[in-house]
């Protein structure tokens, strides 16, 4: 085996443009798919990060009835008390309590539906991060009486400016319909569709006098430190606050589930694409490179090596090529995915349509490390079983009828 | 006799020519499935979200989709219908007033969008009597409503119950009224089951205090392949000072954009294939060319001029990758159209997050000729470009070494 070995790795440097080029596809391969990998992870991880960054948090608490049945009596019980106290939590980076209302934002030209929600902006702020996205106004920073936000799509759609006056309706806790007059302090632009044309933010207070609603809140949204102790930080919540519905964003937001399911989808598609193209550019070089050899082949057999060493050699020849190729093609992606991370991939030309699908415009491909492991594996198995034909076809030579052909 | 070598070469060593055929070939069809898969997902999209709700073309009032109020609702010319119904791909002009309400039921009030629709022609559009799941359909002349699964189940009302609907009518007038539930609905985009009410047009229109008055005309076509055609048709039967006639890539801006934007990933991974693909066959024009060293050291020590014998070459390749092209073309028409009309299903996982949102869990191939003929061309071009390696070679060779190493 270690004769087997030897002349095989000598075969391998004695046609050196010939393993270079199935090195190269190997390396290619590789490269390919860790680009493909992390480019569509960036794509996932941009898209998902903005919708809980902006969005919906990550994690959000109810009253269970509240889920079912948007109704604004179903409060939870003592919750600004419940929030003060999450606020204390190390693992929670943010608290924001909501009082929630679904009803109907009049202008004098036209009205929509619009779920509005009653904040304090102070503990918004720091979950949602509204304030940054603002484009026009200012984030309850203003005077107004009355003050609200919504977005600038809604804005747009309603045929209103700053200062103007909207007017909200909606069933106060007693279901009468009630209404408030508003000034518009602030229009926002987010990722989120939802939020930019059917939602209204104004203060807490305002809407809990309204509605008649005193201190409850609908929705505590919290926003959490480190994303790795969410889920025991979840599992925690929930058996401290059993009368309540404690969600993470995955339960919150399924559209998030369909869209990683399409891509995700989509991927292995697109991987075992990738790797048919790969084994065929394999089996076609190895082949020809087996059928070049014809008269060495026969030679070798002429003099005694019997078949099956001379299929173990070409294979023995591809795991070399595979060893060599296989690093290299993972350091390439390596070096690659480092420089795309802190460089980015600027999407900008298409940021209209980015944002209005909750991307944001500069993509960070990102990969993990095991993935860099499980491509080259993968790559280097379709190397192998791409040998195996050409090394069959080598095997069915006949000595005599090989060392004659030229 | 430049042709007449170049064919005779080429068959001369069978074996190599079918391997060079074959794998060039191959990167057709892969490319051709990938780009396919691409496209038909898209087509997909368009699908879903166009044909079952806005319809790929809507004539309105001037000006009414820039400002969508009743107000800008239209008195619809009497052969409206009938005109655009006799165009060549149109399957159905379905006549909409839409508008906003506020729906409520007992002590519960929640926002909705009322569409005033005739039933018989809605079927074509929505289908929305295939998507009641309890109770049954409405005639044009009931003034039952049909509402969404979704509003139902907010309002607590069952089918029979009463709904009270009250909204700002045309011109600001008041609009209230009483209708009884005949059945419940469940569409794929949530937006819809949670909100919508539809109701026959003619008590929609009585409801609105907007007698005789459409907010759209959607039309229904045969395929998305007519659209431009039939939008340009239905221009030169309306008034354009008066209506608007707008397809749907000018409605939907957003899908477009997604799709522009799923399409720049498309391209990249598109990009790489073909990264994979040239190596496959920049594999095998070297091998080729190393094993024809001795032949090729002989040629131009005989005295063939080199730029004859890379001409020589250069017409093989062509007509290699002519052939293989072609091969791979018309192998790969029958395989996508099988798939197109076939579809595979997506792997079980994945399921439960399609159907919720009512998209079919496959994998939808496109068909469209362009699918074909760009990858052709591309993979075409491609292997000419890589033949500039044995044409090179050939430029650098020096005869007597070519034919001690290719020996």
């Amino acid at each position: 085996m270690k004769m087997m070995a030897t002349i095989a790795w000598r075969n391998v440097w004695r046609s050196r443009s010939r393993s270079l080029v199935v090195i190269g596809s190997i390396v290619v391969g590789i490269w390919a798919l860790i680009f493909m990998l992390g480019f569509m992870n960036g794509f996932m991880i941009s898209y998902i990060n903005g919708a809980i960054k902006h969005e919906i948090s990550h994690i959000q608490i109810h009253k269970a009835e509240f889920k079912k049945d948007n109704n604004i009596g179903f409060v939870i019980p003592d919750g600004m008390n419940l929030a003060r106290t999450l606020a204390l939590d190390s693992r929670i980076q943010a608290v924001s309590p909501r009082s929630i209302a679904s009803g109907m934002i009049s202008s004098p030209r036209k009205s929509g539906g619009v779920k509005i929600y009653g904040i304090i902006p102070e503990s918004e702020r720091s979950v949602t991060r509204h304030d940054s996205l603002i484009t026009e106004g200012s984030y309850f920073k203003s005077n107004l009486k009355n003050p609200i936000v919504i977005g600038k799509e809604l804005a747009n759609t309603l045929k209103v400016k700053l200062n103007s006056k909207v007017v909200l309706t909606f069933q106060d806790r007693e279901n009468n319909l009630v209404a408030g007059a508003f000034r518009l302090a602030g229009m926002l632009e987010t990722t989120a569709p939802m939020i930019n044309k059917a939602t209204a933010y104004i203060r807490m207070e305002d809407l809990n006098r309204i509605a008649g609603l005193q201190e409850g809140v609908h929705e505590i949204a919290l926003f959490v430190e480190n994303p790795e102790s969410e889920t025991t930080l979840l599992t925690d919540l929930r058996s401290a606050q059993s009368g309540l519905l404690v969600e993470s964003w995955r339960e919150i937001a399924p559209e998030l589930e369909l869209f990683l399911s399409m891509t995700d989808s989509f991927l292995w598609v697109l991987i075992g694409i990738i790797m048919i193209a790969l084994i065929f550019g394999i089996i076609n070089t190895m082949l020809m490179a087996v059928l070049e050899r014809y008269r060495e082949l026969g030679m070798l057999m002429a003099i005694g090596m019997n078949k099956w060493r001379i299929f173990m050699m070409i294979v023995i020849e591809t795991i070399f090529l595979s060893l060599v190729g296989g690093p290299v093609g993972i350091l390439l992606g390596l070096l690659t995915m480092y420089w795309l991370g802190i460089e980015g991939i600027d999407l900008s030309a298409y940021s209209e349509g980015l944002r209005e699908y909750g991307y944001s415009s500069i993509l960070y491909p990102y990969i993990e490390n095991s993935t860099y492991i499980h491509v080259a594996a993968g790559v280097i198995i379709t190397a192998l079983l791409g040998a195996l034909y050409p090394a069959y076809k080598a095997v069915q030579l006949n000595p005599t009828e090989a060392l004659h052909t030229v | 006799m430049q042709i007449k070598m170049a064919w005779r070469n080429i068959w001369r060593n069978k074996r190599r020519t079918i391997i060079t055929i074959v794998s060039i070939a191959f990167a057709v069809i892969l490319s051709s499935i990938m780009r396919s898969m691409q496209l038909g997902s898209y087509e997909r999209m368009i699908d879903n979200s166009v044909r079952f709700y806005t319809g790929y073309i809507q004539v309105h009032k001037l000006g009414y989709w820039d400002e969508q109020v009743l107000d800008n609702a239209f008195a619809p010319p009497r052969d409206l219908q009938s005109q655009i119904e006799s165009l060549e791909g149109v399957e159905a002009a379905v006549p909409r007033l839409e508008s906003f309400a506020l729906a409520s039921y007992g002590k519960r009030t929640k926002g909705a969008m009322v569409i005033g629709m005739d039933p018989e022609k809605e079927a074509h559009l929505t289908g929305v009597e295939q998507k009641i799941t309890e109770g049954s359909r409405v005639g044009l002349n009931d003034s039952r409503v049909l509402i969404g699964s979704g509003l139902a189940d907010y309002l607590q009302m069952k089918v029979g119950d009463t709904l009270v609907l009250i909204s700002q009518g045309y011109h600001g007038v008041n609009a209230a009224g009483k209708y009884a539930i005949a059945g419940l609905l469940e569409f794929g985009l949530p937006q819809l089951t949670n909100q919508v009410v539809f109701m026959p047009l003619p008590a929609a229109q009585y409801f609105y205090g907007a007698e005789g008055l459409l907010t759209a005309m959607a039309v229904v076509t045969d395929t998305p392949k007519k659209v431009a055609a039939i939008q340009e048709a239905i221009l030169r039967e309306v008034d354009t000072t008066a209506y608007e006639v707008m397809g749907w890539k000018t409605m939907m801006p957003e899908l477009i954009q997604g799709i522009e934007i799923d399409n720049i990933s498309g391209i990249i991974m598109l990009l790489l294939l073909y990264l994979v693909i040239g190596f496959g066959m920049f594999g095998t024009f070297l091998m080729m060319t190393k094993e024809r060293l001795y032949e090729f050291g002989v040629m131009l020590s005989v005295g063939m001029h080199r730029s004859k014998l890379q001409l020589l070459i250069f017409s093989e390749i062509v007509m290699l990758a002519a052939i293989a092209v072609l091969t791979g073309f018309l192998l790969s028409i029958p395989l996508i159209e099988y798939y197109s009309r076939n579809p595979i299903a997506l792997p079980e996982e994945y399921n439960t997050a399609f159907e919720k949102f009512g998209i079919e869990p496959i994998y939808a191939f496109s068909n469209e000729p362009i699918v074909f003929t760009s990858q052709a061309w591309v993979v075409f071009f491609m292997a000419l470009v890589l033949s500039a390696y044995p044409l090179y070679k050939i430029w650098k060779m020096d005869p007597v070494t070519a034919m001690r190493e290719g020996r």
